[in-house]
């Protein structure tokens, strides 16, 4: 399919304002001016423009859902904190475009009617935050942005606000937190950040690919959208596929095409001898999916009734040489480093399952560990105070469902059934 | 009565009285239990309840950490103590009491000392003239030997430092976090 | 409105509030432990789970944390429901991965949270085989020792020592199982109310360090309802004392005054009970002696005197003992007075006089919930929880007005802030009480800070007008009680008096009583003077004119507890109970009137100071009523309060208003361009500065001087001055401060108490090469 997202961008030399102007670009402030901000919530809520960055939620659902009468200051943050294990797509249309990002923050600020636009960038991408804040400067230069745009009696400000760092900084409510200077510690959910969001005004968080679909959508309209699409699914998705494959990248694809399609056909196949042992379809914290699943269409709902989530669509590809409880180890060691430290049966739970998953791994696993993995892991999903835990553990539970016997045969003989030799690798 | 049940009820007796003799006089030239103490005295197991002693641990320092769990479980509150902390920061009793007049050898402060350090030995030889000589201070409790428990020193295992074992350094510890990095 | 059924008992709930507090208030334990009642809810500990049952049948029930989840009528709630016994043994199986075997050496054991939810909720045995992670300590000062391994990470300390106590030198640092509360650097913790961390942490993460020096177990110690004697708030307290020393002070709650929280002067001033300079035996011309000699020998010297007797009370001695004290002189004929500084005794009556005309000032309770106030002086200093109560106003929007002539720590929360030095005080509260006169409808443009003030004041829905009295005049006080009756009923007027029992002390001493005092002594007309818990002869202002008068005794009797300057010059010393030693009266800020009980007895006869003068009367032949009789007379209805009971606002006559014109003031030298200052902190107190753990955090002894004053005349920023005073003189280095008026210098007690000059009187400087 032709690139929609991708068309214009280049990590080397992004395009300035000027060369991003002559490509089409900001045509879409035109199109979003004409019309009332309550029919632009209409149009995306028509497209079924579902959240890119995780949890894939109606994106017009939730901005209507906040309410046209929100009381003023009102604010918009674009979620560029890319922290998820397996995903890079936010980073390469940092990197490859930041007028698009800017461009969509205006016109879906315009239909929020908020006046001020916050981009979280992740810390490590400081490269990318500084082209951002040029590229910000520009468009104030030309008025894109300030009082007024474009004179439309809208006015808009966008700051870009670096990340001090880790994982956690993508919650919606720890970022909120993070940009009023506190600990990224998540809120309790009530009252909901729609309604009591940054300095207890309204608040509405996307991630920055589900706002970059949006002037695409204001200028072709929904039923485009919903049609470039193939098996049920909407739009246009940027594919990340890492893992055991011959050429791991980022893919952009009409959203619902199979993993079978990515993985053997854009992304070269696995590797000589070698074949799926499984694969997670949306990031690290999916649950696994195995070679049955793979004619699934890419997409949120079928993903979801096949016992996964589509999350950011970034996929992990494990190979028969691949041990499945090594690459669940390194996960979780990864989430339990990432924890915030605010509730119990993260902080402290976390570790206690990569403990236990470490001494099955290293061949000194007893037989009730399995039982105890999944006795441990039921309260932590459950029990948490935000959806970090529960998104933790979802690899760990599924890998004990799908990778039983790897799991029996490392606690029965006290070693790795695939690397014999390199029990210690992955 | 007739005089033939009389005949046979003195039968009775005279045979009732016979046996009992006899058992009595076969008992005569048994070997005794009684052991002639203190000549002989006998071996107690070591878990005897008799006289309290203070140990020390594998490293020759007092196991007592003045936790006041053997006075809080002595049934007789016979025991009184004060804590106090040397300059490095280990705790130890700075006074010791057990007031043995009190005492009913019951064996609860042994059984409630998280370090080990208070123990019962088979020593009952405790007899004084004066009252005032059975209540015992630290320097006559406190042994220099491990006593029945060999092998366990409390503080390998807390999380507190004290000379020669900085935090980190108990079994099963790792060593302590650098608080003020927040890299991974 | 309504009730919830709690494994089905029906509990009522206020609107508002959640399960949890709905279950504490009708005195059901869930367990919890980031749950604080002056914190509010969090949600981080996870371990008050319980099983919700929804209204809908077609729902299933959930495990929901009872802290968040908001208390509806009919709802039904299980605490004992297995799915959420299995959540809190799981919660409390994780929080011991990584918690130290250190229960048997840990001064939190017996009184720990952490180890009651374990024997309750988890699990009985060990399954993590995995090793512990650890932290290094903090120094964190005297008071407060820092063991980190201990900590869940239940966020209470830095919650209550940010959100609530607003310091801003102890947080979170780090995340995950990682997450470490501590400062950024070691030392001290800088927020009077850091002592509070002891009781807040639920484990031994911070303990009281004090205590720790000579620890026992909370099972071995003897407890009674005590007061603070620190200061005139009377915050409730619960001492601990075992083997006939008193071991340490805990928090006892009150619900109007300290809920759950005490100031470190509080905490940690006991220490003067133990202090090894205590007088612990009658004393007679230096040797010591018994308790019947030492009563001999003052009966004869007082039946042998044809002068007068005089009775010097104090503001920190409790009522019977000064009720008692005047009741011998008045036997005597003699004078009695609770004030050795005529102008502190004309300030307090002034001040109670104007309580009892206006109204009754507002709790500790009622003061969080104004919106504007008015602060004159070192509020931290004289009363430090009042501070406390009025940042928790600030935090709720209120804005603090400060006239102030030296430096306190509750002006960072200023909205405006006036440094005003002493001699002009006065004038600036009358500018203050013609602009609010003349303000009526009128807008005032000027916008001065003062217009500011007057406008936050008339606007304030309830406002406080508030000062420290050792630091003000009478007309001082009488102006602000002007203000306050021109600012209509809506505005209270409290004050923060010198001393526990200083309301008592003004309701016992007439008006002038304390210069009549003074001015008998110089004039050798009285002879032999009985001083109960004062120390004249160490006064800042007066205690020149006292150290050459008392020269003229014969016969100098101190009763006391702590050895004073007056003590040390005592011809018969008898040393008295200190205040967990015995029973009594302290009469608060309020007017509240509330009883302390003895906690413990020492081994040396400490009798209370209304013992000794019951005993005194007898040996002089005299007999007294007992206490409660005498302060029957004085006080109709009253009943000396029981002690662990709320206390009551006493009925007293009203004091007049003394006259405003001031005779006893220094004549200021016209020569001098300088005023002093006090510079006071929240551990400057008369008992507290025996303790030494508390004094070792003493700010150093400077000269402050405010920048634009110093630089005018020449003098540099940490330069060496000399200061002047009527008794004597000190060399000081200086240093500038912002928060300091022009043209004063604010120096701590001790020096001008060498000098022999008090705050407002003027001193003397000069540069010294």
């Amino acid at each position: 399919m032709e690139a929609l997202l991708t068309r214009h961008l280049d990590p080397v030399a992004p395009l300035n304002l000027v060369a991003y102007q002559a490509t089409g670009g900001y045509r879409s402030l035109t199109s979003a001016f004409d019309l009332k901000p309550e029919k632009i919530i209409g149009i995306v809520e028509a497209a079924n423009l579902r959240g890119r960055g995780g949890a894939g939620f109606p994106c017009g659902l939730k901005w209507r859902l906040r309410g046209a009468d929100a009381p003023s200051p009102r604010y918009l943050i674009c979620n560029l904190d890319e922290s998820e294990p397996g995903t890079f797509k936010d980073r390469y249309l940092l990197y490859g475009g930041p007028h698009q990002i800017i461009e969509s923050i205006i016109v879906s600020a315009f239909a929020l009617q908020a006046e001020r636009a916050f981009i979280f960038v992740r810390g490590e991408y400081a490269k990318g935050g500084n082209a951002l804040n040029q590229a910000i400067q520009e468009a104030e230069t030309a008025g894109l942005l300030g009082t007024n745009i474009r004179g439309s009696g809208f006015n808009l400000q966008i700051e870009a606000h670096l990340s001090g760092g880790r994982y956690i900084c993508g919650e919606e409510t720890a970022q909120i937190n993070a940009i009023e200077g506190k600990r990224p510690n998540p809120r309790h959910k009530i009252p909901r950040p729609s309604t009591h969001g940054l300095w207890g005004q309204p608040t509405t968080t996307n991630n920055v690919e589900t706002l970059i679909n949006v002037p695409h959508i204001l200028l072709n309209g929904a039923d485009w959208f919903r049609e470039l699409g193939v098996n049920g699914g909407c739009g246009s998705k940027l594919f990340c596929v890492s893992g055991k494959v011959k050429h791991s990248g980022l893919f952009e694809l009409p959203c619902g095409t199979p993993a079978r399609e990515l993985i053997f056909e854009h992304a070269g196949g696995l590797d000589e001898n070698r074949a799926l042992l499984g694969f997670l379809p949306g990031g690290a914290s999916t649950a696994f999916l195995l070679p049955k699943h793979l004619d699934v269409p890419m997409d949120f709902d079928p993903i979801a009734k096949a016992g996964s989530r589509l999350g950011t669509g970034s996929i992990i590809v494990l190979d028969d040489a691949t041990c499945p409880v090594e690459v669940t180890l390194n996960l979780m060691r990864f989430f339990a480093r990432e924890s915030c430290g605010f509730c119990t049966p993260c902080r402290d739970g976390l570790p206690y399952l990569t403990q236990i998953l470490t001494t099955i791994s290293s061949g000194s696993g007893r037989a009730d560990d399995l039982a105890l993995l999944d006795e441990l892991c039921a309260t932590i999903a459950s029990q948490s105070f935000c959806a970090f835990a529960p998104g933790a553990v979802m690899p760990l539970v599924s890998s004990l469902k799908c990778f039983h016997d790897h799991y029996e045969h490392h606690v029965t003989t006290g070693r790795c059934p695939f690397n014999e030799a390199n029990k210690n690798g992955a | 009565m007739n005089k033939k049940q009389t005949n046979n009820y003195t039968l009775a007796l005279i045979k009732g009285l016979g046996r009992s003799l006899w058992a009595v006089l076969r008992h005569a030239f048994v070997k005794r239990e009684t052991v002639s103490y203190p000549d002989i005295k006998r071996t107690l197991p070591s878990r005897w309840r008799g006289r309290i002693v203070l140990t020390r641990d594998p490293d020759g320092e007092e196991r007592c950490v003045a936790c006041y769990l053997c006075s809080a479980v002595c049934p007789v509150d016979c025991i009184h103590l004060q804590a106090r902390q040397n300059g490095d920061g280990r705790r130890y009793p700075e006074t010791f009491s057990i007031d043995f007049s009190r005492c009913i050898f019951c064996g609860f402060c042994e059984e409630a000392c998280p370090t080990l350090a208070i123990q019962l030995t088979p020593d009952f030889e405790m007899c004084e003239r004066h009252h005032e000589s059975l209540v015992y201070e630290k320097n006559q409790l406190l042994i220099d030997g491990q006593g029945k428990h060999p092998g366990y020193n409390f503080y390998r295992h807390a999380g507190v430092a004290i000379p020669g074992k900085a935090i980190g350094e108990a079994e099963g510890d790792t060593p302590p976090v650098d608080r003020d990095n927040n890299l991974p | 409105m309504g009730k919830i059924m709690l494994d089905g008992h029906a509990i009522p709930f206020k609107l508002g509030d959640n399960i949890l507090q709905t279950a504490l208030e009708a005195n059901l334990e869930i367990p919890h432990f980031c749950y604080h009642a002056a914190l509010g809810s969090l949600g981080a500990c996870r371990l008050c789970a319980v099983e919700i049952t929804p209204k809908d049948s077609g729902k299933a029930p959930r495990v929901a944390m009872a802290c968040l989840e908001p208390s509806e009528d009919g709802l039904k709630v299980s605490v004992s429901a297995i799915a959420a016994q299995q959540v809190r043994q799981h919660v409390i199986e994780f929080l011991m991965i990584n918690h130290p075997h250190d229960c048997p050496i840990c001064d939190e054991g017996g009184e720990c949270h952490l180890q009651d939810m374990t024997v309750v909720c988890g699990p009985p045995y060990r399954r993590y085989r995995g090793r512990k992670r650890t932290f290094p300590n903090q120094d964190l000062g005297p008071l407060i020792h820092h063991e980190m391994n201990r900590c869940i990470t239940c966020y209470r300390c830095t919650r209550f020592y940010q959100d609530y106590a607003l310091g801003n030198d102890l947080g979170a640092m780090r995340l995950r199982n990682e997450v470490y509360f501590g400062r950024f650097q070691d030392g001290p913790l800088e927020n009077p109310f850091a002592g509070n961390l002891v009781e807040v942490c639920p484990t031994g993460v911070f303990t009281d360090a004090i205590f720790r020096q000579h620890f026992a177990r909370v099972w071995d110690l003897k407890t009674a309802p005590s007061i603070c004697p620190h200061c005139s708030v009377g915050c409730n307290t619960l001492p601990g004392a075992r083997d006939g020393t008193l071991r340490r002070v805990r928090n006892r709650a009150h619900p109007e005054l300290n809920r759950w929280f005490i100031c470190d002067r509080g905490r940690y001033g006991h220490q003067y009970s133990e202090h090894s300079a205590r007088p612990l035996a009658p004393r007679v011309s230096g040797t010591d002696t018994s308790y019947h000699d030492a009563l001999n020998a003052a009966a004869s010297q007082i039946k042998s005197t044809q002068d007068c007797i005089g009775g010097l009370g104090s503001t920190r001695e409790d009522l019977e003992g000064n009720a008692m004290l005047q009741a011998l002189l008045n036997n005597l004929g003699g004078i009695f007075t609770a004030f050795s500084d005529p102008k502190l005794e004309t300030a307090t009556i002034a001040a109670v006089s104007s309580l009892q005309n206006i109204g009754n000032a507002p709790s500790l309770a009622e003061i969080e919930q104004i919106d504007a106030a008015l602060i004159i002086g070192d509020l931290t200093a004289h009363a430090p929880m009042i501070d406390l109560a009025l940042r928790q106003a600030y935090r709720k929007g209120a804005k603090l007005a400060f006239l102030y002539s030296s430096p306190t720590p509750l002006a960072q929360f200023a909205t405006t802030a006036i440094t005003v030095s002493p001699q002009e005080m006065c004038t600036e509260l009358s500018r203050l009480y013609q602009l609010i006169n003349a303000q009526s409808a009128a807008e005032d443009i000027t916008d001065t800070p003062m217009t500011d003030i007057a406008a936050s004041l008339m606007g304030a829905r309830k406002s406080l007008l508030i000062g420290a009295i050792e630091t003000m005049t009478s007309q001082e006080v009488s102006t602000l009680s002007k203000l306050a009756t021109a600012l209509g009923s809506d505005t209270k007027l409290a004050y923060a008096f010198s001393g526990a029992n200083a309301y008592g002390a003004a309701l016992l001493s007439p008006t002038g009583s304390a210069v009549a005092m003074l001015e008998a002594v110089e004039a050798g007309q009285i002879r032999i003077l009985i001083v109960a818990g004062n120390d004249p002869l160490g006064d800042s202002r007066f205690g020149t004119r006292w150290r050459a008068a008392c020269r003229n005794l014969s016969a100098l009797i101190v009763l006391d507890c702590i050895l004073t300057a007056t003590a040390k010059a005592a011809d018969i010393l008898f040393p008295v109970a200190a205040w967990t030693e015995r029973g009594g009266t302290f009469i608060n800020y309020e007017g509240r009137a509330q009883g302390f009980a003895t906690v413990f007895h020492r081994p040396e006869y400490l009798p209370n100071v209304a013992r000794v003068i019951t005993d005194l009367a007898q040996y002089l032949g005299h007999s007294l009523q007992a206490a409660p009789s005498v302060l029957g007379d004085i006080f109709s209805d009253f009943q000396i309060p029981k002690p662990g009971t709320t206390g009551s606002l006493i009925t007293a006559p009203s004091l007049p208003m003394p006259a405003t014109a001031s005779a006893h003031s220094i004549q200021e030298s016209c020569n001098s361009t300088w005023q002093a200052a006090l510079a006071s902190w929240y551990g400057d107190e008369a008992l507290a500065s025996f303790a030494p753990g508390l004094m070792a955090l003493t700010p150093k002894t400077v000269a402050m001087i405010e920048p634009t004053s110093a630089i005018d005349a020449g003098i540099k920023n940490g330069s060496k001055i000399k200061l002047r005073g009527s008794s004597g003189s000190m060399v000081l280095s200086v240093r500038f401060n912002q928060d300091v008026a022009t043209g004063t210098i604010a120096i701590a007690r001790n020096v001008l108490v060498q000098l022999g000059v008090g705050h407002g009187d003027s001193l003397e400087l000069e540069q010294v090469l």
